[in-house]
């Protein structure tokens, strides 16, 4: 990592921490209305950015439809969840638990081909992944309790701040010939 | 020819590759790869617009509890008028998710020449027409009052319009298909 | 291209073009070291790190997408594996976003191949190396691009014939399953995944067509994301013998010194009575024809080739004093990478073209 990703990579995780920390500490509802947004807003900027990138590159590319598909469907998904106000916990928890899952499934399966091909860094890859299946674990057990939202998905940014500064601070050694 | 194909011609000047890039074929190729394509994305569309359906009424306690409302009278109890709401959603949802399938998969098999016959674009027309027609709902004054509607109104127009947008490409793309097909026969029966 | 190529494929083009064997091995051991000379192994034995000609999997795959990320992939793999064709080709209603990138896509007899040759007129051996696997790598890898991008370098994998000789064409097929050899017998091959992100690692050169550019007997036709729907065809055994014959006269030009360099010009005359054995390696049915250039190298130079041992220099370099590491082997290797990265950077950079990195004056320093 250049020295300018790891400065902007510190202070995406400390940004991220800040964020659990308002989550954990503002009101309930006011949380939940944060997560929605934050939820709205990915998706709507995932659409977009789909849609920019159709009509820059991918309509020029053979089977590049998929793009624009792809890109109507998320910024369709972010309206949806930006028009949401008064949304169950429940709904909520069933999309940390699919995200939390499927993140833990892929983060996995790339720390064991690391681990295959002889990377070191799988063991955090590893932890990240066994991490986020222990999340969606607990947003099963604890999924009558309201404040159950909030709490996976404030430590969800947490850990992921932990991981980001973790992986931006590792030392790597390289001598430069005088 | 520029530059960069006369290399491609002079390092590769095979008879065999240049059967396969006659403008017929490259022409075939392009309208069967979108055709195909529509048609994946037509049925994306249709299993989309039945989640977009199902997660409206579960997602918004608003959208639910008033469309239930509409549609009671003094009269009838509420389990009923769910009970009936229920199915008529059950039927809009399959009837949506049907349409689309049976649109988009004969847009695949057209494409890919399993299917012989064009007849599937009469139904496209019709949908082309109603989702159209549906478009206007969006911004027009209604009686019923849902936030939710209101505020995904913009997201739902485009996403409807793209819709039109597959339709329309699929009739285009049959109909270059067809053609092609018919200038290949026609310089086949050349040789 | 693969070993085979690299080491000895190359060996067998010096020793042809009148390199004596202790000359041809230096040179064909820094053709191959091209593939190996990573991060990793510059950390290990404590020497820049942007010398790097190649990036390891795992590099890869701990790797990035951000912008900075593919700068740096771009920077090494454009410089030494997918040499750009032509840095100002034209194509109609296209985005400089798009156009930045299909400038990128590699084909042979290109200007920069003829300066990658100049480059190394009267410098090292292993300069020369380095320029030999850059030359041979624009016959194997062309039509994909040295950039990690989606809309050049996907390939429609359902339209991959194998046309043989007999005037048959096979479909060939494609599965995920990097632990498991490739099997010509049944035309079934590893490629990448399909990754929908333009920038994704899975998109970079011709992961997308797994390893059949590396596959001397395969002549195959598929369909390119950039084609506009036309079919492009891939003559293996003759794109192969190309690289043979044109590094011939390049390794010819430059023991002679001459830098007249010019391109699409291929020293047949030099395999003269050779042709039928060398169209035989090419031809053979097989994912590595070590053996067969091994013993043609052997038979042309009367010696033996030893083989390819990664370690052979680097313990010359670790001892070695501070102001002496430039002169041992892996020194000069280091020096010619850098020569070589930052010409084709700068060339690409000088047509506004930002995906190697921001052009920046060289610092007095860097010139020593």
């Amino acid at each position: 990592m250049t020295r300018m990703q790891r400065v902007k990579e510190t202070g995406f995780g400390i940004l991220q921490i800040l964020a659990a920390l308002s989550l954990l500490l503002a009101p309930k509802d006011t949380s939940m209305a944060v997560i929605l947004v934050i939820v709205g807003i990915s998706f709507t900027a995932a659409g977009i950015g789909s849609l920019w990138f159709y009509f820059t590159m991918a309509r020029q590319m053979v089977g590049g439809r998929v793009s624009l598909y792809k890109g109507i469907i998320l910024f369709e998904m972010g309206a949806i969840a930006l028009a949401l106000t008064d949304v169950s916990h429940y709904y909520i928890l069933l999309y940390l638990i699919i995200l939390h899952a499927f993140q833990g499934l892929v983060r996995t399966l790339r720390a064991l081909e690391s681990r295959r091909i002889g990377a070191e860094s799988y063991k955090l890859k590893l932890t990240h992944g066994l991490l986020d299946f222990c999340l969606a674990i607990l947003c099963i057990i604890f999924i009558r309790q309201q404040t159950t939202a909030v709490l996976i998905y404030a430590s969800g940014l947490f850990y992921s701040a932990v991981f980001r500064i973790v992986s931006a601070l590792r030392k790597r050694s390289f001598i430069y010939i005088q | 020819m520029n530059q960069y194909e006369e290399t491609i011609q002079k390092i590769h000047d095979d008879p065999v590759l240049d059967a396969l890039n006659t403008p017929e074929e490259v022409g075939l190729r392009r309208y069967r790869s979108r055709l195909s394509l529509d048609g994946i994305g037509y049925i994306t569309f249709g299993i989309w617009s039945v989640v977009k359906i199902i997660a409206s009424l579960f997602l918004s306690t608003e959208f639910y509890t008033k469309m239930i409302g509409y549609m009671q009278t003094e009269d009838e109890p509420e389990e009923l008028v769910k009970l009936v709401f229920g199915v008529f959603i059950a039927i809009v949802c399959i009837m949506t998710l049907l349409v689309h399938f049976k649109i988009g998969v004969a847009a695949i098999r057209y494409s890919n020449g399993t299917r012989k016959t064009r007849g599937f674009l009469f139904l496209v027309l019709i949908m082309i027409v109603l989702t159209a027609h549906g478009l206007s709902t969006y911004f027009t004054q209604h009686d019923y009052d849902i936030k939710f509607l209101d505020d995904t109104a913009v997201a739902s127009a485009i996403a409807d319009l793209t819709g039109i947008f597959i339709l329309i490409d699929m009739v285009i793309s049959a109909s270059r298909i067809k053609r092609f097909r018919r200038l290949q026969r026609e310089a086949k029966q050349e040789d | 291209m693969q070993m085979d190529f690299h080491y000895y494929a190359t060996y067998c083009a010096a020793i042809l073009a009148g390199y004596s064997h202790e000359e041809s091995m230096d040179i064909c051991y820094s053709a191959q070291f091209v593939d190996l000379c990573s991060k990793t192994l510059l950390g290990k034995i404590g020497a820049p790190a942007q010398a790097a000609t190649t990036q390891l999997q795992l590099e890869l795959m701990d790797g990035r997408s951000d912008l900075l990320a593919v700068q740096e992939s771009t920077s090494i793999w454009s410089s030494f594996h997918f040499l750009p064709g032509n840095l100002h080709k034209e194509k109609n209603r296209r985005t400089k976003l798009y156009m930045d990138k299909y400038r990128l896509v590699c084909m042979p007899n290109g200007e920069l191949v003829k300066k990658t040759v100049q480059l190394a007129m009267g410098q090292s051996l292993q300069h020369v190396g380095i320029a030999m696997h850059v030359l041979a790598d624009t016959w194997a890898h062309m039509f994909f691009a040295g950039t990690p991008s989606l809309v050049i370098n996907n390939v429609t994998t359902g339209d991959f014939y194998e046309m043989k000789e007999d005037g048959t064409q096979s479909r060939i097929f494609f599965r995920h399953n990097p632990s498991v050899p490739d099997d010509p017998e049944k035309n079934l091959y590893t490629n990448s995944l399909y990754q929908s992100s333009e920038t994704s690692v899975m998109n970079l050169g011709h992961g997308r067509a797994g390893h059949l550019p590396d596959y001397s007997y395969l002549k195959y036709r598929y369909l390119p994301a950039w084609s506009d729907y036309r079919m492009v065809l891939k003559d293996n055994p003759s794109d192969y013998m190309h690289a043979f014959c044109q590094m011939i006269y390049a390794l010819k030009k430059l023991r002679a010194g001459d830098d007249d360099i010019r391109t699409e010009i291929y020293d047949t005359d030099a395999i003269a009575g050779y042709e039928e054995r060398i169209d035989g390696i090419l031809k053979k049915r097989q994912l590595i024809a070590c053996d067969d250039w091994k013993a043609f190298g052997e038979e042309l130079s009367g010696m033996a080739i030893p083989d390819f041992d990664i370690e052979t220099y680097q313990e010359e370099y670790m001892q070695a004093a501070p102001d002496q590491k430039e002169e041992t082997f892996l020194g000069r290797f280091i020096r010619a990478a850098l020569a070589q990265k930052r010409m084709v950077c700068e060339e690409i950079q000088s047509t506004g073209n930002l995906l190697t990195g921001i052009p920046m004056r060289r610092r007095k320093k860097d010139k020593k």
